[in-house]
């Protein structure tokens, strides 16, 4: 058997294990670097890469390289050439190459009676020619345009993914926590796409109805998103969870919880299970989060690791709280104690797998030789 | 004459209608500009209720966000009515931005609102701000305290780049710096070499005050 061959069938043990509820052998090592950091690792341009799928392969496998994992450890979710055919106001190219999300309102205060009674319509029909500029003309155009960034867009996912896997291939990586579509939770998606999030935050307070209303009118759409068309075995949709930290108790109760709770379990019966990324703070909400079907896999920014490894961790995968931009300022010593107390806590519960508490998204914000040290040690030390 | 200890409960009960309706009764009575600093005044203490109440984990994000709206809608509705340079006497200058790179900008705008309630002058210069800004304004409005804005990992660099630049202009003795936002932390601002930092705008407000007395 090749060393490939073993070292697929090692981690793909360990992954399995994991995912199946069993204690592996070891904490599965899952570094997360975003294409910024990737291309400032590999010295080529973040704007080329778009566009050079080549350049991308060499790119991504520039991190491979350097820096060990148990799976691909980059998650590519945007792109950019789409956005231009569409002209968005939501998703700018910066000049180098950057792709920013500036805060827009697709959805005004009084769109919310005709968005709650028909959300696809107002969607389609309203909001898309608001925030894309290209779909803001005639039907027939706008049909054309559309159908130039569908056939981008697939082409760009299709890349992408046969990227992913000629260089998963070639490392011998295990699938990683990610293998199904993305979504949002309702509230999250009126947050992030249609209201903005100050408006959003301002509508909790002043026309709480209407909030309410509207995420369960959007909840459909979300659900129909996070479901394949062609379901295979082992779908793990992701869901980045973004507004409940900012939001007080009872609006999260009513507002965000009800919907979101209910996309996890119907993607959980339709055999979807859900790695959800919980931006921010979430510890206030682990009583929640512990109700998840056992599929929901957390990816935690930051908290208090042993409530998450007594509670949610006890029947559930966990991973997070590490962040890399501590190698700068720690020596390697101290970063590694600081991964060891972690684990110490975390693996108790026998669900713990290591990734970084968000994507790397500067490579100059991180020291490299550092994190390779920590990134092996897990890899060396963390057995179960 | 509207009662001033109600209006501050108002205000930091987040009784956005109950405000709107003191203040329109306040001012139906043709107020003076003497009274009307007193109803500001009022609003300011508010929002020190709100700063409490988001320090000992009753109020969140969204509440400072909703009671900054409060504040700076009641202030438009007063200002027609304040005579010219009345007013406390401002507790200090602050310079406050967000730093390089980094067009985030809520909680920016939560430490100002709480700081211009605490009697500050604060001169915002907004998002994106390179250390030049900084020192410019800091020089034109004789500054006693900085504050730098960051959220993404990279606005550490840029914060450490804007002291550096302060160093260099010879302004760094003079001026306290503080930095805040999701990004600081101990070993950043060691890093930096703030004065404080914190992730908490009204204990920042307590320290610049500190700073000033
Ligand atoms: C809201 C938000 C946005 C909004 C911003 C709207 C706006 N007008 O500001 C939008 C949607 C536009 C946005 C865009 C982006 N965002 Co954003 N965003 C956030 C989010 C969810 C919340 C930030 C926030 O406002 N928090 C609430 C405020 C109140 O908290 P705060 O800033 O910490 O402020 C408090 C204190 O720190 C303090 N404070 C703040 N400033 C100061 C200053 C001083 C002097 C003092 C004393 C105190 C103080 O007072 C406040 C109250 O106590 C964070 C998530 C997070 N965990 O922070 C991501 C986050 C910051 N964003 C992120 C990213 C990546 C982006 C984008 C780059 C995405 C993209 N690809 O385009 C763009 C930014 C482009 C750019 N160049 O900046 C990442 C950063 C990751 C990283 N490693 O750096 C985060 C952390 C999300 C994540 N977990 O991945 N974002």
């Amino acid at each position: 058997m090749s060393n490939t061959a073993e070292l697929f069938a090692e981690r793909s043990s360990v992954r399995e294990d994991l995912f199946a509820g069993k204690r592996p052998k070891r904490v599965l090592v899952f570094p997360n670097f975003s294409l910024e950091a990737a291309c400032g690792l590999a010295d080529v341009s973040l704007l080329d890469s778009h566009y050079d799928p080549a350049l991308a392969e060499k790119t991504y496998e520039k991190v491979c390289d350097t820096f060990y994992s148990d799976t691909f450890p980059m998650t590519n979710l945007r792109y950019p050439p789409v956005y231009q055919i569409l002209g968005t106001k939501n998703w700018v190219l910066a000049s180098n190459g950057a792709v920013q999300h500036p805060e827009i309102e697709t959805m005004y205060e009084e769109d919310y009676d005709e968005f709650i009674k028909n959300p696809y319509d107002m969607i389609v029909e309203k909001f898309l020619p608001r925030v894309c500029r290209a779909l803001d003309t005639d039907p027939i155009n706008r049909g054309i345009v559309f159908a130039k960034a569908l056939r981008s867009y697939s082409e760009q996912v299709t890349t992408y993914f046969a990227t992913m896997g000629r260089i998963s291939a070639r490392y011998g990586y295990s699938t990683g926590l990610i293998t199904s579509p993305m979504t949002e939770a309702p509230f999250d998606f009126l947050a992030d796409q249609l209201r903005g999030f100050k408006a959003i935050l301002m509508d909790c307070r002043r026309i709480p109805d209407k909030v309410e209303a509207a995420a369960e009118a959007v909840y459909p759409l979300m659900l129909k998103l996070a479901i394949p068309t062609q379901p295979y075995p082992g779908m793990q949709g992701f869901i980045p969870l973004h507004l409940a930290p900012y939001m007080n108790p009872a609006q999260f109760e009513r507002l965000w919880w009800p919907t979101y709770e209910k996309l996890v379990v119907e993607m959980d019966n339709n055999n979807i299970g859900t790695t959800f990324f919980a931006e921010n703070d979430w510890t206030r909400y682990l009583d929640y989060l512990t109700r998840l079907p056992k599929s929901a896999v957390a990816w935690v920014e930051d908290g208090d690791m042993q409530k998450y490894t007594d509670t949610f961790g006890k029947d559930h995968v966990f991973g997070g709280f590490f962040d890399p931009t501590i190698t700068l300022s720690k020596s390697k010593e101290e970063c590694i104690d600081v991964v060891k107390e972690m684990c110490d806590i975390c693996m108790k519960s026998g669900h713990f797998f290591f990734t970084f508490n968000k994507s790397v998204m500067d490579i100059a914000s991180i020291d490299i030789v550092k994190l390779q040290a920590v990134l092996e040690w897990v890899r060396d030390k963390a057995y179960y | 004459m509207i009662d001033t200890a109600i209006l501050k409960q108002k205000l930091g009960d987040l009784d956005e209608d109950g405000v709107i309706q003191a203040l329109d009764e306040f001012i139906a009575g043709n107020p003076s500009p003497e009274e009307t600093q007193l109803v500001v005044e009022a609003c300011q203490q508010g929002m020190e209720i709100v700063g409490d109440n988001f320090e000992n984990g009753t109020y969140f994000v969204g509440d400072l966000m909703y009671a900054a709206q409060i504040l700076t809608s009641s202030l438009e509705t007063l200002k027609p009515l304040m005579s010219a340079g009345a007013g406390q006497a401002s507790k200090g200058t602050l310079i406050l931005g967000t730093v390089a790179g980094d067009i985030h900008d809520i909680g920016k705008n939560i430490f100002k609102a709480l700081s211009e309630a605490a009697g500050f002058k604060v001169v915002d210069i907004g998002i994106d701000q390179p250390a030049a800004a900084f020192i410019e304004a800091a020089k034109a409005n004789d500054a006693d305290l900085i504050g730098l804005s960051g959220v993404l990992t990279l606005s550490i660099a840029s914060m450490k780049e804007t002291i550096e630049a302060l160093q260099a202009a010879g302004l760094r003795d003079k001026i306290k710096v503080l930095i805040g936002g999701n990004a600081v932390s101990q070993e950043a601002s060691d890093f930096i070499g703030a004065d404080y930092w914190t992730k908490n705008a009204a204990a920042a407000v307590k320290k610049g005050l500190e700073y000033v007395s």
